[in-house]
Order: C-alpha cells, then sequence, then structure tokens
C-alpha cells in the first residue's frame, strides 16, 4: 500500500499532505498561525550553576563561599549590576549587547525539591512542589487550543523521545531529531503496513490514526526542512545541529509554534570549572548564530528564547571542585521585543539562604504566564495554572 | 477456550503464553487455566541482586564525605541497574506469570523509588511476597516499609512539625482516593503517622518521642489513634474497595471504566476480607473478562512489550545492559515509576515518537538491524549514546517445529494466531509466503510482517 492510500484508508484524506489543516483550533485560536509568535524552550538538564555562568563578580560572599571554583572580574565578560558571564559565553555576550537578552535572577519555587526527577518534573508540569501532575504545560496547551489529537507538528521536540511538557491528556508534540531521517523511517513502516483491518478496535484504530498523523506531520516538516535555508555556521555538535534544525523549520515557515531543545550534563557535583565551561560554551555558541539568524529573516520580533534548567546548584562549592544540588537560579529570556534587556531583576542574594540556596523571588510559573500570553495566545489559567499574573517581560 | 479467549487471558495474567505451550493450554477449559496460572504463581524467586549495606542510614552515610558519597550512589546505582535486569528477566522467564504481572500492578499502584537498592529490593520483595495474598496485609506492610517511609518523608514527620505527604498519598493513592475526605483529615492522619520511622536494619521503628499522641479526629471519629488506626478505619469503608477495584479493571481488563463490572469486583474484594486471589479469580472466571470488546483491545506496556517479545522468540541480549536504553526510550523503567502516582498507561504509552520506535523495534531484534537511535543522558543514570545494532539471539527453532507440515495458510494463522490478537486475523492482510521459501523463511517472514505491525502492540 503506498502512502496516498494509507493516509485516505486512515481517514485523513481532506488533509492534504503539506497543508495540515487539523491544525485548525477548535478553540477558535489557529495553533497554526503562520505568522504568530514562536516559543522555543532550551533546557540545561542537570542543575546548571547559574553562579558561575552569570557570576555576581562584585559580591565577596560569592569568593568565600567558592575558593576554588569562583571567576575573577578580569575573567568574566562583564554586564552590570556587578554581573559578568563566564568567560566561554561570548556568544551570549554578544546577545546580551544587542539588547536581545533577558536574565531573571531568584527564579524557581516554593518548598523546592533538589531531586533532579522530581525538580523536572515541577518545571515540566508547572505543579505546585507537593504535587505530581502528570501533563505537561506546553502538552496542556495543546490540548486548549488545537484539535484533539491532531496536532502532530504545532509543538516540536528536537530529540528522539518526548518530554513530559510536551505531553498534555489528549495531545501530544512531536519528537524529532532530523525529519528526513524519521521519514525514511516512518515512510518505511507505512509501505509495509497489512492491509487495513475490517473492524479494528478503538485502540486498534487509535494507533493507526497516530500513525497517519505523524506521516502526515513529518511529511509536512520535511517540507519546511527542505526549504528553510540557514545562512549561519552551526557547531558541529548535537545541540549545535539541533538549534540549526529549529532555525532551519523556522525558516521554511513551518506552522510550528513551540520549539523544545536539550543540553544535558550540567550535573557537576565533581570538577565542575571544565566540565560546565565546555557545556557553556557549547550552549553560547550555538544561540548567537541562531539569534543572528532570526535577526537577518525579520523574525526576532516573532521568535521568543527561553533557558531554564531544574535548578541551580548549592551557593558553596563541595569538597571535589564541585557544586551541589540547589534551588532557585537565573534564566535566560531572549527575543527582540524584550520590556526588560539586561538584567532584569536584583543581583542574587548570597547573604540570605535557605540551607545553604538561594531562595526563589520569581516564581516560574509567572514566567510561563508571560510566555503562554506573549507567545501562545494563552493564560496560565487555560492549562491549568492558577493564581500567577505574568511578569510584563514583553514591550 | 477458544485461541482468543486463551491468548487474552495469559496476557492479562502474565505476559502472554509461551508459544509452544499455546496447542495444550487451548485444550482446557476456562477453570483449569485459571488453576494452572494461581498453581504457578506459587513458584517465584525474590529479588536478590542488592547487598545489605553495614547501615541502612544512607542519608547519614551519603552526607558524612564526597568520597563515601559517591562511593555509595556508585554502588547502589550498579544494584539498581542488576536489579531491573532481574525484574525483567522474572518477568520473561518465570514459571509464576500471574505473580510477576501481579508485582508489576502493585509496584505501579505503590509506585516508589529510593535510589538505594538494598532498601528498594526489601520493598519490592513484600510487593511481591505478597502479590495475590491480602490487601489489608499488604496496605500496612507496605506503610511501614522503609523505602515508602523515605520516599514520602514520612522520616521528617514528627509531632512538632508534621509532614503531610505520606499521609496524604495513602488516602489519595492508596485507599479512599480523591473526593472521600478532607484537608482537615490529611492533617489529623499525618498526626497519627508521626514517628513512623525505619531502623538501621531496614526495620519499622515507632520513634515515640516524635509521636503525636493526642486526640485525632478523622473523618468524624476522635480518638488517640495511631497509623494502624488510620489504615484500618479507610480499610473498613468500602470506599477503599471501590478504589481498588476500579484500577483493577483498568489495569487487568479495559481502559474504558465499566460501573457495573467494577461494583461486582469491588464487592467481591470487600466480601472476602480484601482477600487478593479471590479477586483476581473472579475477574479472571467472568463471562465479562473475555468480552470481544475487552480482548486483545488494549495497548501493551514497555514491559509487556518486552517481555512478550523475548518469550515468543526466547530472545536474549548479549549485552543486557541494553534493557535499560529501550526501558529509556518507551516509557516505562521497571523499578523507578515516574512519580508517586505510577505510570500513565494506555494511550499514554503511545506518541508518534515512541510509535515509530515500537514498530521498528521488533524488525531490529529479529533481524539485527540498524535502530539508528541517539537516547538522551539523564543525570544519576547510566548513558548509553548511540543504539544501533542491538545484539541479540534468537531462538525460533520452537516454531520450525511447530509449524512443520503446515500449509502456508495454517502456518501463517498460527504464527499470527500465538503472537498477536487472533480477532483482529493478521493472518489474512499481511502479505503473503511463497509456496517456494523454505520453512525457516517462512517463519520469519511471517514473524516480521507480525512484530512491524500496529496491530502488534495490541495484547
Amino acid at each position: 500500500m503506498n502512502r496516498r492510500d494509507f493516509i485516505k484508508r486512515s481517514g485523513l484524506a481532506s488533509t492534504a499532505l503539506l497543508v495540515p489543516r487539523f491544525l485548525q483550533a477548535a478553540s477558535g485560536l489557529r495553533a497554526d498561525n503562520p505568522d504568530g509568535p514562536i516559543l522555543v524552550m532550551v533546557q540545561l538538564s542537570g542543575g546548571n550553576d547559574g553562579l558561575n555562568t552569570v557570576v555576581p563578580y562584585a559580591n565577596d560572599l560569592y569568593y568565600q563561599a567558592r575558593p576554588g571554583l569562583s571567576l575573577g572580574k578580569d575573567e568574566v565578560l562583564i554586564l552590570e549590576k556587578g554581573m559578568g558571564l563566564h568567560p566561554n559565553m561570548e556568544g551570549l555576550h554578544e546577545i546580551y549587547q544587542q539588547g536581545w537578552l533577558s536574565i531573571l535572577n531568584h527564579v524557581g519555587y516554593p518548598n523546592p525539591n533538589r531531586s533532579h526527577f522530581r525538580s523536572m518534573d515541577i518545571w515540566h508540569s508547572g505543579s505546585p512542589s507537593d504535587e505530581s501532575w502528570t501533563s505537561g504545560w506546553l502538552g496542556r496547551w495543546l490540548d486548549a487550543h488545537c484539535l484533539q489529537g491532531g496536532t502532530p507538528s504545532a509543538a516540536i521536540e528536537v530529540n528522539d523521545t518526548l518530554s513530559l511538557a510536551m505531553r498534555g491528556e489528549n495531545s501530544k508534540g512531536l519528537a524529532i531529531q532530523n525529519p528526513n531521517a524519521v521519514a525514511r523511517q516512518i515512510n518505511a513502516l507505512v509501505e509495509r503496513l497489512p492491509q487495513s483491518p475490517e473492524a479494528p478496535s478503538d485502540n486498534l484504530n487509535y494507533l493507526y490514526k497516530t500513525l497517519a498523523e505523524t506521516q502526515s506531520g513529518v511529511g509536512y516538516l520535511q517540507e519546511a526542512y527542505r526549504l528553510g535555508k540557514t545562512q549561519r555556521e552551526y557547531p558541529n555538535h548535537a545541540f549545535g545541529k539541533h538549534m540549526k534544525t529549529i532555525a532551519q523549520l523556522i525558516l521554511g515557515k513551518a506552522h510550528t509554534r513551540v520549539y523544545y531543545a536539550e543540553l544535558g550534563g550540567f550535573d557537576t557535583h565533581i570538577q565542575q570549572k571544565n566540565k560546565q565551561g565546555r557545556l557553556l560554551k557549547q550552549y553560547s555558541d550555538a544561540m548567537l548564530p541562531f539569534m543572528e539568524e532570526m535577526r537577518a529573516a525579520n523574525l526576532l520580533d516573532r521568535v521568543v528564547v527561553v533557558t531554564f534548567s531544574e535548578f541551580g546548584r548549592r551557593v558553596a562549592q563541595n569538597a571535589s571542585g564541585g557544586t551541589d544540588h540547589g534551588t532557585a537560579n537565573n534564566l535566560f529570556v531572549m527575543g527582540g521585543k524584550l520590556a526588560h534587556p539586561g538584567i532584569a531583576n536584583e543581583a542574587p542574594d548570597l547573604s540570605s539562604l535557605d540551607e545553604g540556596d538561594l531562595k526563589y523571588r520569581i516564581d516560574f510559573r509567572s514566567v510561563y504566564a508571560d510566555l503562554l500570553k506573549h507567545c501562545l495566545g494563552s493564560s496560565a489559567e487555560s492549562v491549568g495554572i492558577k493564581g500567577f499574573e505574568p511578569l510584563g517581560l514583553f514591550s | 477456550m477458544t485461541l482468543q479467549e486463551t491468548l487474552h487471558l495469559f496476557w492479562r495474567a502474565g505476559f502472554g503464553p509461551d508459544p509452544t505451550q499455546v496447542p495444550r493450554l487451548v485444550q482446557m477449559s476456562r477453570a483449569e487455566a485459571v488453576d494452572l496460572l494461581f498453581q504457578d504463581a506459587q513458584h517465584y524467586s525474590p529479588m536478590d541482586r542488592a547487598e545489605m549495606p553495614a547501615s541502612m542510614r544512607w542519608r547519614k552515610q551519603m552526607r558524612s564525605n564526597p568520597e563515601d558519597k559517591k562511593a555509595v550512589r556508585k554502588f547502589s546505582l550498579e544494584q539498581l541497574g542488576d536489579m531491573n535486569i532481574q525484574a525483567l528477566n522474572e518477568f520473561a522467564f518465570s514459571r509464576a506469570q500471574l505473580r510477576e504481572k501481579m508485582f508489576l500492578f502493585w509496584h505501579d499502584h505503590f509506585a516508589c523509588f529510593v535510589p538505594f537498592a538494598y532498601m528498594l529490593q526489601l520493598h519490592i520483595n513484600k510487593l511481591k511476597a505478597e502479590a495475590l495474598g491480602n490487601y489489608r496485609t499488604m496496605l500496612h506492610t507496605v506503610a511501614k516499609d522503609a523505602a515508602m517511609l523515605e520516599f514520602l518523608n514520612n522520616t521528617q514527620n514528627r509531632a512538632r512539625k508534621p509532614n503531610e505527604n505520606f499521609a496524604r498519598e495513602v488516602l489519595e493513592l492508596y485507599t479512599l482516593g480523591i473526593g472521600q475526605y478532607t484537608e482537615q483529615d490529611i492533617k489529623e492522619a499525618a498526626r497519627a503517622f508521626t514517628g513512623w520511622n525505619y531502623d538501621d536494619a531496614g526495620a519499622f521503628w515507632l520513634v515515640e518521642r516524635w509521636h503525636d499522641t493526642g486526640t485525632k479526629t478523622f473523618r468524624g471519629k476522635s480518638g488517640a489513634f495511631g497509623g494502624e488506626d488510620i489504615l484500618n478505619m479507610v480499610l473498613d469503608d468500602p470506599a477503599t474497595a471501590a478504589f481498588l477495584a476500579k484500577k483493577l479493571y483498568a489495569w487487568f481488563v479495559s481502559d474504558q471504566p465499566h460501573t457495573e463490572r467494577e461494583k461486582e469486583i469491588a464487592e467481591v474484594l470487600y466480601s472476602s476480607g480484601y482477600a487478593i486471589d479471590q479477586t483476581m479469580r473472579h475477574i479472571f472466571m467472568s463471562d465479562w473478562f473475555y468480552d470481544p470488546k475487552v480482548m486483545g483491545n488494549r495497548i501493551k506496556s514497555p514491559a509487556d512489550l518486552l517481555t512478550g517479545f523475548r518469550r515468543q522468540v526466547g530472545l536474549t541480549f548479549k549485552d543486557e545492559q541494553v534493557l535499560f536504553a529501550l526501558q529509556r526510550i518507551l516509557g516505562q523503567t521497571v523499578g523507578h515509576p515516574p512519580n508517586v502516582a505510577g505510570w500513565k498507561d494506555g494511550r499514554a504509552w503511545i506518541d508518534a515518537s515512541t510509535l515509530v520506535f515500537r514498530m521498528r523495534l521488533g524488525e531490529a531484534l529479529l533481524s539485527n538491524s540498524d535502530l539508528e537511535w541517539q537516547t538522551r543522558d539523564l543525570p544519576e543514570q547510566p548513558s548509553y549514546g548511540k543504539l544501533d545494532k542491538l545484539q541479540t539471539e534468537l531462538s525460533l527453532q520452537h516454531f520450525y517445529e511447530l509449524c512443520s507440515g503446515l500449509s502456508d495458510a495454517e502456518l501463517t494463522e498460527f504464527i499470527c494466531g500465538v503472537t498477536a490478537v487472533p480477532q483482529n486475523k493478521l493472518h489474512a492482510r499481511i502479505r503473503p509466503v511463497q509456496a517456494a521459501w523454505p520453512l525457516e523463511k517462512k517463519v520469519q517472514h511471517v514473524l516480521l510482517e507480525t512484530v512491524r505491525s500496529p496491530e502488534y502492540q495490541l495484547c
């Protein structure tokens, strides 16, 4: 059976392959608004040490807490308010100088959990720390604004597996590393499918439907991927390639509203200095060409990039040249329409700690409230996150 | 029993039948087959891969100095991995299929994880031992279990500063379910559990000086209740049986709720004093359990998929560590539930990428083809990197023997029937075998066609 027959039999005949009309929203809001804002979430997994990323070089307490791990004023890339970037982050420094970066300090949540898994779940689901929610905030945005289940390319994670953040109760994002490779895999499966069952059970029907929608969604992305031509050089590591893929899809005019990328390895309990430095360089080197690409394509006003980690690390270094799990951390927002470019709030307060960790002052869910309002035409309330108002991060 | 009924029973009460046994099993009556499952369930092995450490006070030990901490973590991480593989091997090859399946249910129900292998092993062995026993006993046992007390922070639950986590989950997830109690009931129950802790050997220890001996008012009753009293009060309420019945129905029968049947299960559970074996026997003997709408209409969990496949083709891995990566990609690591609520199952197992991976996996395992899969790294977990060829060994000899002398049509129907859902009639829809092929090629062809079909994802 060829692909066309399959689509026909799967009841998707009315949706031409390259125009995913099933992205039209049930609620009146079109998830596939071709001129709408685009949100790119970048997750630094493992708990990035924010204090050695945006360094409070003017604070003596920082040097007292980290005799062997601190970065000096002469090393960091100077920002403002007595803070500077890790020396490996020249790309991010350039983004800062262009006015495309807001740094928010003290971002976290009450009763912080220091387990990677719990804290990541809290960030992904948007739940209070004493509740376990089984769906993600972006997944619930899909639930609220897209046709049930049928939105395989409205939210894309450039990875092989889908994060909790992208899983709703009914709808899910699509995890895809390389559109061409996945298209090849799925077309090979579809070509050799058995003939369609006559009276499929509801779950069998669901599997066939998911497969058809995936093929259609991936086919659509493959076309955008082919059309998108990047002009900048991206570093040749996995994260660099992932940012390039996102740029390519955006330039190819994919109607995707949410992209998700991840850079892992930040769990630096031992010998942090080299390891974190290497990862921050990877991150920063990939972000600069991406942002320049967006500027060149006049997309800076539409694209918002947010970078977070599940927690920051302990203020004091440990005995192994590393740092242990902490709590509140800095968070980056990038784009062309920032209300508070630069360091948006006060530098981290190292004098008033909770068991050696920073106290949060901005709840991450108010950041989500901003993103949902500004980028996703929605609200925190409509994805089940109650009691958080937008901070006003965008102009 | 019909072939479909036989497969259905052995998939729900186990990880699918051994194909060589199917010709024998279909000759049995429903009662005989159910008896066999219960008899075989007696022959099981507890988990034994984790070693008893010098002290269970692992938090203290890990805080003592960073080198110790690293060593404890590494030691425990390796043993947790060994335990995971042992669990999957028991699923695949244990004679006690019903007990192993029940264990997975309880492991999902009492979802619990501690990064300390021996403590987790004690917990798992309690679930296995009581898997077909009595829920009252099991709840009391699990509530006094070191891993559970640790996981739900009851070690920090003290009279002066109660921690409600444990009490909340007992009421919400293990007994009454949401809506049957108030926030005040949680606070009062938490007071009754203050001081519940464990000693250096991992045994239950009530720390008297942390225990609140005062009067508590729980769901309208007042007294100087201890934790046991709270557990007994909620077990005495039929709402607990109703809550558990719904979960059993959803897990063993169908993801479409059915009020009447759930009520029937709840009545057996409650009137038998929470006898799990009687309740399960009732489910497996009921006519509605063999409703064609129910049979073969469950999406395999990752454990079902991997285990069922291994049982069908006698699959072994040269490097068993690859099982960690497969479980992670598929979304279910046995021994490490995602959160207190356990795994979301049914359609939640399926998204675009897991479906494509699932459909390609069978072929990769059968024909040693390339998976081209980059696994993601997680903190505090072993890393795998790229997953290419899975080095596997198969034994298809049993299929060659079972199929010798069969016509092409019979061979196709037999293999599709014993490996997938017979009522889906997959045998009539796959690309046919060619008469000129040798037997081995015919068998391999039908198996390949089956494992990469959407139909194979159901049981």
